[in-house]
């Protein structure tokens, strides 16, 4: 009953593929007609209306959606579910029209809203592959030229050429035609308790599927597990079908499969199911549930037992060896970070997560320990380089470049986490102000720690980490892993007594690994949806339309932990006795063995390091110096002014060794008249063209053609117009900060005049349009 | 156009995130979207001025205590908030200034005190004299808020704004000599 990916994927090609043709089911008992909201493009279809059958037919489409999955299809390729994410907010940022959970590219259109007692319902229309059913009723056809789709040029002729190997041939000659049928959906937005349990029925089996998951996921936010189980058993009890029955059966199987932590002894839970649902299951005569209840009652035990002998064994008294932070080779340490932050990730119960759960603060110790573990790392960077009094610069210098080197070991594991929590602690004020061991640091060294820094950017909500963790989330390489550079890092030769591991880490070196994302960004996109969205609406209904959306994250977070599944790792008792023997130092303790280290001077001295990087001058004033200061991401601050970007035009050597990843620049165009601009990465081997369609497709301008457009970066004084084949990582102007760099896609045809300051290339013939020259 | 980044701070459920939503979205939204790019970001006139807000809120990562800094070395403006139905949230804000006066290395850092949910009047603990003599020792606005009743929201980022052009007064941003050089040339 669940989606799997491969269907997912047909779907995705399906969807891809155009018709000609339509069939709509409609629903006439009410005689209720829906008018299409606003302004979309599709459907003209006509609809049939017939009551008797048409539930039954719609119900016999299974496995078409592809509405976010559950568990089961939750698996390490699960790619498409990202890039659907990913359309349905370029969706739903571009439209005004209430988002359908269904995606339009799924071709699922939004119909209307039917509202009866207790319940408020999605009603939608979409487009599956027609299959012949068993009883054919009566179809009408849409004419040819009733393209369901903008895209209307030959589509009838692709449908058939295209996507019809699959189609029955023993189709009747009437219905051989038919490639696409379009069905009815109704999908539950609001609803009391009792609605929403018993909308598991739903007679759309993937709808169903869907429903069930985002139920049990969310449902801790508006209900209790005793009171779930005593609707779904008065639910059971007095229903008239058998699917209906079936689906309530269902319900409590997958729900004690999936989230047993909610059936622990002690949980209201776990006394619900001994005093109501066995006794019910007996009483009912349904064996297999029965059993499945006793086990669970007794597996509970075992489980408990199994972990605590789990906790003697990593707490017991080890002997500290000889670890040190500069003995550990970086790669087995960061593999050591890594198998902690994999423990707690895969333990992590991701409905803990919901921002209204976690804004309590209560009941969710698996979030809770992700981000001790996260503090504790931050503060032993801080302390390592700080505490040892009698530790010269020189010294410092050294575990500084050391924790760079085990965060460079941590991007190549996909450990999002705890290189965040490396990158925050050498980011700390205490560490991050003393310029004289950041100097010490070698150049390359910086340029690496800089790149690492910059995948955390707070810049347009996170836009480089997002992107980051969707292209890799789910892949088994990090996209980067292939350079020279980073292969030197991993076969250079490592010293110190875990040589049997180093070896096991170079072999291991070419097996996929999975991905720990940080956590915090989850937890902030889920509280602001728990703050934006009403937990009730059309008087004091559940709204599960709310559920959907957190589910829709969740579903991520899910993905992500099935990915984490794929790193091999074993624990060192040793390193992780060492580790947590390593000691956290408060704020202001930290702050004073700084200052003792390097003393303050005046209120810009942590910032005169810049000078000989940038083209500030130090004689600026406190008030510019502020300024600055604070308009621009941390991780440019101070001796790290010359990031690679800004070095590939200062300093092209350094460029190659260092090996950026991407740049994040901000594009916007004139003919969208407005002035927001929209963020895009710019990767070291993109092309004008590739800059140019990419654009255009942020700024939503897909339709447009990108060769009617050339690309220049604005700058204070001047602009820059790229040549039709630039690379345009290294043609960027990087004289401004790196935050500043801004692009613009302007159409060809509008040129007019030439700027005096524009670099114009010969071989292109447009010039740069006026429209350019207004201020900015 | 100048880009004001502005860091809202404070201990979890004072509100911070519905104070954000409220300023940025304004009115409830079925299509809200905290992934997208711009969700944080809003363009408001202050003083004749066109301002573009980026605002970076702090809401579920209050106890990821190693990012803070990393978050006030990133603001030219900071929101304090507490509730006024909650003592300990009060208390907090007191360490929380004094690291951003550490991080940014001055006295003078532009910043709004607010006591959010003032619609909670009977569940009211902290005075509002107590929220003004900590605005007064701060010496920054103070500011009593709801974000639910919609009560002085934008107040609190319009303040900032203003305070950010005093510190760093616009005709000294780079924006500026660049935009109107390229209108002379025209």
């Amino acid at each position: 009953m669940l989606v799997s990916l491969a269907q997912q994927q047909i779907l995705y090609l399906q969807a891809e593929a155009e018709e000609s043709r339509l069939k709509v089911y409609g629903k006439d008992d009410a005689g209720q007609r829906y008018e299409k909201n606003g302004k979309s493009d599709d459907a003209h279809g006509k609809i049939t209306k017939n009551s008797s059958s048409q539930e039954k037919e719609a119900g016999g489409n299974t496995s078409r959606d592809s509405v976010l999955g559950s568990d089961c299809c939750v698996h390490a390729k699960c790619f498409p579910l990202f890039k659907r994410v990913k359309q349905y907010r370029k969706e739903a940022s571009k439209q005004q029209q209430p988002p359908p959970v269904l995606m339009k590219k799924d071709n699922c259109r939004f119909w209307g809203e039917e509202k009866e007692k207790d319940a408020v319902w999605g009603v939608f229309l979409k487009k599956v592959r027609y299959q012949r059913p068993s009883a054919i009723v009566q179809i009408v056809q849409a004419g040819g030229n009733h393209n369901i789709s903008g895209n209307a040029a030959g589509g009838g002729t692709e449908s058939q050429n295209g996507s019809c190997s699959g189609s029955p041939d023993e189709s009747q000659a009437e219905i051989a035609h038919l490639m696409w049928e379009t069905v009815r959906i109704k999908v539950l937005r609001a609803g009391s308790l009792e609605r929403v349990v018993e909308a598991v029925a739903n007679d759309d089996t993937d709808v169903q599927a869907t429903h069930l998951s985002v139920f049990l996921a969310t449902y801790r936010t508006f209900a209790t597990a005793p009171q779930v189980i005593s609707e779904i058993l008065s639910i059971y009890k007095r229903a008239t079908t058998d699917m209906v029955r079936k689906a309530m059966l269902d319900a409590l199987h997958v729900w004690l499969d999936t989230f047993s932590e909610d059936f622990e002894q002690g949980s209201e839970g776990y006394d619900c199911l001994h005093k109501t649902v066995l006794p019910f299951t007996q009483e009912e005569n349904l064996k297999s549930l029965s059993l499945k209840v006793q086990y669970k009652l007794r597996a509970r035990k075992k489980m408990k037992k199994a972990a605590s002998v789990h906790s003697l064994r990593t707490s017991s008294p080890l002997q500290i060896k000889t670890y040190c932070l500069m003995s550990i080779p970086e790669t087995h340490f960061a593999r050591q970070l890594t198998y902690f932050d994999k423990e707690l990730f895969l333990n992590l119960r991701v409905w803990e997560c919901l921002g209204q759960l976690w804004k309590r603060r209560c009941g969710c110790p698996t979030v809770q320990a992700t981000v001790e573990q996260f503090n504790a790392l931050s503060g032993r960077v801080v302390a390592t380089i700080l505490l040892d009094q009698s530790a010269t610069i020189q010294m410092r210098a050294k575990f500084l470049d050391k924790w760079i080197r085990i965060a460079q070991e941590l991007r190549q594991l996909k450990n999002f986490s705890s290189l965040k929590a490396i990158i925050s602690g050498l980011e700390s004020n205490p560490v991050f102000r003393l310029s004289k061991v950041w100097n010490l640091i070698s150049k390359d060294r910086i340029a690496i720690y800089t790149q690492l820094s910059q995948i955390f950017s707070e810049e347009n909500n996170r836009m480089a980490q997002r992107t980051l963790l969707e292209m890799e989330g789910t892949a088994k390489f990090p996209t980067q892993s292939k350079s020279p550079k980073d292969r030197r890092f991993f076969t250079r030769v490592l010293r110190g007594p875990a040589a049997a591991s180093r070896l096991a880490a170079a072999a291991e070196n070419d097996t996929p690994n999975g991905t720990i994302p940080y956590l915090g960004t989850f937890l902030t996109d889920l509280t602001f949806i728990d703050s934006a969205i009403p937990d009730r609406v059309h008087e004091n209904l559940i709204n599960f339309e709310k559920r959907r959306k957190e589910f829709e994250i969740l579903a991520q977070l899910k993905l992500l932990q099935g990915s984490a599944k794929g790193y091999r790792l074993e624990e060192d008792p040793y390193f992780t006795t060492w580790f947590n023997a390593l000691v956290v130092l408060d704020d202001k303790v930290a702050y004073e063995l700084s200052l003792a280290i390097q003393p303050e001077r005046n209120p810009v001295k942590g910032h005169r390091k810049n000078d000989s990087f940038t083209s500030n001058s130090s004689s600026e004033n406190t008030e510019q110096g502020l300024q600055r200061k604070g308009s621009i991401p941390s991780s440019n601050e101070s001796s790290i002014m010359y990031s690679p970007t800004t070095g590939s035009t200062a300093n092209g050597s350094g460029v190659l060794s260092v090996n950026p990843e991407f740049i994040v620049v901000k594009v916007s165009s004139p003919t969208k008249g407005d002035v927001m601009y929209k963020s895009i990465m710019v990767g070291n081997s993109d092309h004008t063209p590739k800059v140019i369609a990419s654009s255009l497709e942020k700024l939503g301008m897909e339709e447009e053609d990108p060769k009617n457009f050339n690309l220049v970066q604005v700058l204070p004084h001047k602009e820059l117009r790229f040549p039709p084949n630039a690379n345009v990582f290294y043609a960027l102007d990087t004289s401004v900060h790196p935050t500043d760099i801004r692009l613009e896609v302007r159409p060809n045809a509008a040129s007019i005049h030439n700027n005096n300051n524009t670099i114009s290339h010969n071989h292109s013939k447009n010039s740069v349009s006026k429209l350019s020259t207004r201020s900015t | 156009m100048r880009e004001y980044k502005i860091v809202v701070l404070g201990s979890g459920g004072v509100g911070k995130s519905a104070l954000t939503v409220q300023f940025v979205q304004g009115i409830f939204v079925e299509k809200y979207d905290p992934t997208i790019e711009d969700s944080y970001r809003k363009q408001v006139e202050v003083e004749g001025q066109q301002c573009m807000l980026e605002i970076l809120d702090t809401a579920g990562t209050e106890q990821f205590t190693a990012m803070r800094d990393l978050y006030m070395k990133n603001g030219q403006g900071f929101v304090l908030v507490y509730s006024i139905t909650a003592q300990s949230t009060f208390n907090d804000l007191q360490d929380l200034r004094e690291q951003i006066l550490r991080v940014k290395d001055t006295d003078n850092v532009p910043m709004v005190l607010v006591g959010n949910k003032c619609d909670l009047e009977d569940e009211r603990v902290v005075g509002k004299d107590q929220g003004s003599n900590l605005a007064h020792t701060f010496g920054c606005t103070f500011l009593e808020t709801s974000a639910k009743a919609k009560i002085n929201v934008n107040d609190i980022f319009y303040d900032l704004v203003q305070q950010i052009n005093k510190v760093s007064p616009v005709g000294k941003t780079k924006p500026k000599p660049g935009s109107s050089r390229k209108c002379t040339l025209l």
